[in-house]
């Protein structure tokens, strides 16, 4: 049954093909068979693949735009990160940057001056050549005042824009104002089609430019695969781009397969019955279907991966800020007290969350770093491991006990221990996890109310009214911890617990300071390391917030695909030589 | 006015020589529809236990049971291997091998005791107490309808839900009537341009975005507040805005109904309009607006779970059918553990009691 | 009548400018906008969130930003989706046409089965068939439909007799017209069903209490005395003024097709305006929602316009002057 609907798929997805080229017999201008020109390929290792098949995936929601600099959600990027390439990329495995558009790069001895060489020969997805001029479109594109978008900041060092320049055809010089580590990250940035761009530039529509009513043959690029077509609500279709500039150790160019295909499935609950019926080829595997997708691996013919840890951060945190009027002295009293703060930490039972909430597809956090950072995560920070006994004695030392023997603790001057945490009531896992949190605390003495909001109320009450006590939130985090320095940074606006400080109000928020001012124009990558290791050390054991779990990845994939290679970057990161066996 | 009053007294007459006063005719007709009056006994019981809630459950809404998650539920026992015994009592439980669930332990039996101590609770929210009707001893555990995703007792948190699903569907049913029967009283009597008026004004109050207005005052409520109180605050809201659909069918019988001929006779005797209004045409839309009512009320306990879902129900760790509901949506609860569903019956038990009451009275109230 | 409809179909203008003020002014009361969702991540800086309320016109006071929304629908101009970068209308077209398809198979099936099965009940009042649908009403009630729905997909991915969800297979685009529209009946049992039962079970409910009352009026009884069979009784009489509170109820169906089947859509994947809504009703992309409220409001009146005109159809009685 299965292996029939598949081969079924393959033949739909040939068929597409041809609709695409037998529509060209209407229009006057046929289009030319494509004309690929010499190219320094990129050679990649594995298993040499045959030509052919799709592989059908399952979206969340549709992609709303297909403009790579506006697009700001992860289901257009999803797509788009499909049909573009970069400058440089980053290795799914190794999280390391390697080379891409550009075959190699240089630094000055000042570390302010990168020059970058373009492959030779590189076209776009309709054949027009990619050159030089395509990448300082790029640049200028993404630091055009009237197109805001989040590249410009990654771009940015210490707010000075890079700025790039061409020397030839092939090669472009990057120069930033000061040493800046963090710019191959920035760099991954998808490069854009100046004949086909341009246009919509100079006549200022560049922000919708390519959405998603945009003949799917007007969206060039320069990934794996491009947009074959788009129906709303239903699916996305992406075709090879015979273009691209990969190939294997045989010198085969790639990618392997014809095509990838989105399916719209707005539910995650019926995602696994859609995969089971043979519909996708891969899910993304929730704890609570765990074990029922376990006990099916053989018969549906898949294999669960278990990819790590995700990326991001998941914590309980607490006002501080010596500015919010709407804040009991009494409460930032206690929340400023390291020990209070410590003996909490003791008594999350993180093992029950696991559990719990994530039906132990999760691991415990203890630092500001997933694990899942093969680069920077430091794995000897401080613990506070669930103990109870412990938190009780800490809290004592710390001068909170009962003192009038009615079963709520209180502090020194008498005050029952009492806070409301709020989270977002959008996410569940977070909802359940303060219910943990809640009844843990509870059994310690301290009067907690949880009070799910919904987010935009949740922003604005930690962003502009200050009117909060404690908060359970995540924030999204990257491979790169720079891009945290608006969280950790005293001076940051997501310095939650004490945003915006003019001064650092502690000497170790000082020293944290310094470390990332000091690491982002620190170009080597040992130094580099050495102080994000600092920062995570510090924060741990300062502890100004209480960190909770990371949830693992678990993907199931058909057993017919070869070269996988599934990391916590992508069950498919390496789409361009995975191959139906 | 002599008139009227000449046909009150013949109505009058009327009901003396059936020898029995309206409300004995009324008490007689209902208590003889068995399916009724089982209805009224069970929504007695239903809204007394959810008064006496904190008594009657073995434990507190959000105690929580981190060893027993999902556990099935607990039956008391009269007997077991080792024979009868005189008083009732249940089996200890371990966990069984991975998520297999739990496995009876041999042996031990842990005797049901009344009037024992246990989490604290205040009785109809004032009697603060620990006393419960009934429980084990530790470790013993009772759970007649087994437990949730954190160990919590579905019996408790069912009574507990009761609280909030059966009262707060009630408040809002009254508002949204009350107010929809009088206007739609008001505009299909007057008809013309008063009608106009106020249904164009309905048809702008059924088109307000009531998803932004919930939120916004959700945003002014403080945080600290009780959820449900938000939740009651909140509908109270939406019946205000509610009653738009209701008053435009009753308008539009009512449209009907004045045309009548005994509704021009009372008008050309000079009975007053609001008479009119209220004792001739809102009575003849009595069997639609029951029946509307009992529709309602699980739209009122259901509707809250699309609004949790929203953020704007009954928060966790509160419990309410709505919300107990809205956990057991998922495949793996619904084939592993069937007894996540109990507030759905509970549910449906409420809203076939409340339907056949309602036919039930409508029968009583019009003898035709 | 013709006047009566004129009439009212000329207040609408004033009606539909007063709904959208007053929305309009209801959404600013909700916290945030539409970038509020950005400003929890790290790699946005607040000034990069600046420049795009400039962009988008969220600096602007409310009222400016009202009448310009105003002078753009008075040009049929429904204003740009933040989230999209695209006219609002050209994206509720896109998916309107599915959610229509939706709520008409739905209705139909509902009112199809609801009127008939409720006649039945009434007529044969105690009996084995009242009570059964009776029962079952009562089951379809206390059922959220989202949930029904998810139900209904894993049927279906279980027995494989119909499709999992979605309203075209892989390979519509390559069937002849009568295979795609095999295809589309096929996909459209589910969802139908699901939507349907949920108004069902009320309708037929309506449809038996009003009959029962109208069957027990004295005209209906002087009917039967004069030896009027009691199938006239029943349809000719009874039925022609038992259904006067359901007419009115039929037309907010009507006002209720583009949004009624939001869950239903989501958790079928049916392509329609459910997930667009839901997304654009909690991300703020008001320009986005307040095209679909001027669409359903327009529904909503022109639903109760019929209505009534169904009414005074119905019922020589009713006037309107």
């Amino acid at each position: 049954m299965y292996k029939q609907l598949m081969f079924f798929l393959t033949a739909v997805l040939a068929a597409l093909m041809i609709a695409e080229c037998s529509t060209g017999k209407d229009t006057p201008a046929k289009p030319a068979q494509p004309v690929i020109s010499e190219c320094e390929l990129k050679a990649v290792s594995g298993d040499i693949g045959q030509y052919g098949g799709a592989l059908v995936l399952m979206a969340l929601s549709d992609p709303k735009t297909f403009n790579p600099v506006t697009a700001s959600e992860t289901s257009s990027t999803e797509i788009i990160d499909h049909i573009f390439s970069g400058l440089v990329e980053m290795n799914g495995e190794t999280m390391d940057y390697e080379p891409a558009l550009a075959r190699s790069w240089s630094t000055s001895s000042d570390g302010r001056t990168w020059t970058f060489t373009l492959r030779k020969g590189l076209q776009w997805s309709d054949g027009a050549p990619l050159t030089a001029d395509d990448v300082i479109f790029t640049f200028d594109v993404i630091f055009d005042p009237r197109i805001p978008n989040s590249t410009a900041d990654v771009l940015s060092a210490k707010g000075h824009p890079i700025k790039a320049r061409k020397i030839d055809e092939q090669t472009v010089q990057i120069t930033t104002a000061e040493p800046f580590a963090p710019l191959l990250n920035g760099l991954t940035t998808p490069i854009l089609p100046k004949h086909k761009l341009e246009q919509p530039v100079r006549a200022g529509n560049f922000n919708s430019a390519w959405g998603i009513d945009t003949e799917p043959q007007k969206i060039v690029g320069c990934g794996p695969f491009v947009l074959n077509r788009y129906i709303p609500g239903q699916k996305v279709v992406l075709s090879r781009n015979p273009y691209y500039w990969k190939m294997d150790t045989a010198g085969k160019r790639l990618p392997y397969l014809d095509g990838l295909i989105y399916v719209v499935v707005p539910d995650l609950e019926s995602m696994p019955a859609r995969f089971m019926a043979g519909e996708a080829d891969s899910l993304s595997v929730r704890g609570s279907d765990y074990a029922m997708l376990k006990r099916q691996e053989k018969a549906g013919d898949f294999t669960m991966y278990n990819l790590g840890p995700a990326l991001g951060t998941e914590m309980l945190f607490f006002n501080m800020n010596p500015r919010a009027a709407k804040l009991d002295p009494a409460r930032r009293r206690w929340f400023s007290d390291r020990n209070f703060r410590r003996a909490l930490a003791c008594a999350v039972d993180k093992k029950g969350i696991i559990s719990t909430v994530y039906d132990s597809l999760a691991v415990p956090q203890n630092g500001p770093e997933s694990s899942a950072n093969r680069v920077y995560y430091n794995p000897s920070v401080p613990e506070y491991p669930y103990d109870p006994a412990r938190a009780r004695i800490l809290l004592e030392q710390a001068g909170y006990k009962d003192r009038n023997g009615d079963g709520y603790i209180e502090d020194s001057s008498g005050r029952t221990v009492a806070f409301t945490i709020i989270t977002n009531v959008e996410n569940k896992e977070r909802v359940d996890q303060g219910n943990i949190i809640k009844d843990d605390l509870q059994r310690l003495g301290i009067k907690v109310t949880l009070a799910p909001i919904t987010f935009n109320s949740l922003v604005t009450k930690l962003d502009k009214s200050s009117d909060w006590e404690a908060c359970i939130l995540g924030f999204t985090g990257g491979l790169e911890p720079h891009s945290g320095s608006n969280l950790w940074k005293s001076s940051g606006q997501l310095h939650i617990w004490n945003p915006a400080q003019s001064a650092p109000a502690t000497a170790w928020e000082e020293r944290i300071d310094r470390i990332f001012d000091t690491a982002a124009v620190t170009l080597d990558k040992e130094k580099r390391k050495a102080l994000y290791y600092e920062y995570q050390e510090i924060i741990a054991d300062e502890l100004p917030v209480i960190f909770l779990v990371t949830p693992t990845r678990t993907a199931a994939i058909r057993n017919r695909f070869g070269n996988l290679r599934p990391t916590i970057s992508g069950a498919f990161w390496n789409e361009w030589q995975i191959y139906v066996r | 006015m002599l008139r009227k009053q000449m046909a009150d007294k013949s109505i009058k007459a009327t009901a003396e020589r059936t020898s029995l006063s309206p409300g004995r005719l009324f008490l007689r007709r209902f208590s003889r529809n068995r399916a009724a009056v089982t209805s009224a006994v069970i929504l007695a019981v239903l809204y007394l236990s959810a008064l006496l809630a904190g008594f009657i459950a073995p434990y507190a809404m959000d105690r929580q049971n981190r060893q027993a998650p999902f556990h099935q539920p607990i039956g008391i026992r009269w007997s077991d291997e080792s024979g009868w015994s005189r008083r009732p009592f249940v089996h200890e439980y371990h966990s069984g091998k991975g998520i297999t669930g739990y496995e009876k332990a041999a042996g031990k039996r842990y005797y049901v005791r009344l009037f024992v101590r246990g989490d604290r609770y205040k009785l109809l929210g004032l009697i603060p107490s620990d006393r419960h009707l009934f429980g084990v001893d530790a470790p013993g555990k009772v759970y007649l309808l087994g437990t949730d995703r954190f160990g919590r007792d579905i019996f408790s948190r069912v009574l507990y839900g009761a609280q909030i699903s059966l009262s707060i569907g009630l408040v809002g049913i009254v508002i949204t009537f009350f107010i929809g029967l009088t206007v739609g009283g008001i505009s299909g009597y007057y008809g013309g341009t008063v009608d106009n008026l106020i249904m164009r004004f309905s048809e702008l109050v059924m088109a307000f975005p009531s998803f932004y207005l919930i939120l916004a005052i959700m945003a002014v409520l403080p945080t600290g507040m009780a959820s449900s109180l938000r939740y009651l605050l909140m509908i109270c809201v939406l019946s205000f805005i509610g009653w738009a659909g209701m008053a435009r069918v009753i308008r539009g019988m009512v449209l009907s109904i004045r045309e009548r001929d005994y509704v021009t006779a009372a008008r050309s005797q000079g009975v007053s309009d609001w008479r009119i209004i209220t004792r001739h045409l809102l009575p003849n839309t009595v069997s639609y607006v029951i029946v509307a009512i009992t529709l309602s009320l699980p739209g009122y306990i259901l509707g809250e779970v699309a609004l949790s879902f929203l953020g704007m129900g009954i928060q966790e760790p509160m419990a309410s059918w709505g919300n107990m509901l809205q956990a057991a949506q998922n495949i793996r609860v619904l084939t592993s553990y069937p007894w996540m569903l109990a507030p759905g019956a509970m549910i449906f038990i409420t809203v076939l009691s409340f339907n056949l009451l309602g036919d039930g009275l409508r029968d009583a109230l019009d003898p035709r | 009548m013709y006047r009566f409809i004129i009439r009212r179909v000329l207040s609408a203008i004033p009606l539909l400018i007063a709904i959208t003020l007053v929305s309009f002014a209801i959404m600013q009361m909700a916290p945030g906008d539409f970038l509020t969702q950005m400003s929890l991540n790290p790699q946005i800086s607040p000034q990069l969130i600046e420049k795009l309320r400039v962009t988008y016109g969220l600096d602007q006071p409310v009222y400016v930003r009202y009448l310009r929304w105003l002078w753009g629908v008075v040009r049929l101009d429904f204003g740009y989706s933040f989230a999209y970068h695209m006219p609002v209308i050209k994206l509720i077209a896109q998916r309107a046409a599915a959610t229509l398809l939706l709520g008409l198979s739905s209705t139909i099936f509902a009112w199809g089965i609801a009127v008939p099965l409720g006649i039945l009940a009434a007529v044969h009042r105690n009996s084995w068939i009242d009570r059964l649908t009776s029962i079952l009403a009562f089951m379809g009630i206390s059922v959220p439909t989202a949930f029904l729905a998810l139900l209904a997909v894993f049927v279906a991915a279980r027995t494989g007799w119909l499709p999992i969800g979605g309203m075209h297979h892989m390979s519509y685009e390559f069937m002849s017209p009568w295979q795609q529209f095999w295809d589309l009946l096929r996909h459209l049992v589910l969802p139908t069903l699901v939507l349907g039962i949920g108004m069902l079970a009320g309708l037929m409910r309506q449809v038996r209490s009003n009959l029962l009352e109208t069957l027990r009026s004295d005209y209906v009884t002087t009917a039967r005395a004069k030896g009027v069979s009691e199938r006239v009784a029943v349809y000719r009489h009874a039925f022609g003024n038992a259904i006067n509170p359901l007419i009115t109820i039929f037309g907010y169906y009507i006002g209720d097709l583009l949004s009624g089947a939001a869950l239903v859509e989501i958790v079928m994947a049916w392509p329609g305006l459910g997930r667009l809504m839901l997304d654009a009703l909690s991300g703020k992309d008001i320009y986005l929602v307040m095209g679909s409220l001027v669409i359903s409001s327009i529904m909503l009146i022109s639903g109760n316009l019929l209505a009534d005109i169904l009414l005074a159809y119905s019922d020589p009685r009713i006037r309107y002057n």
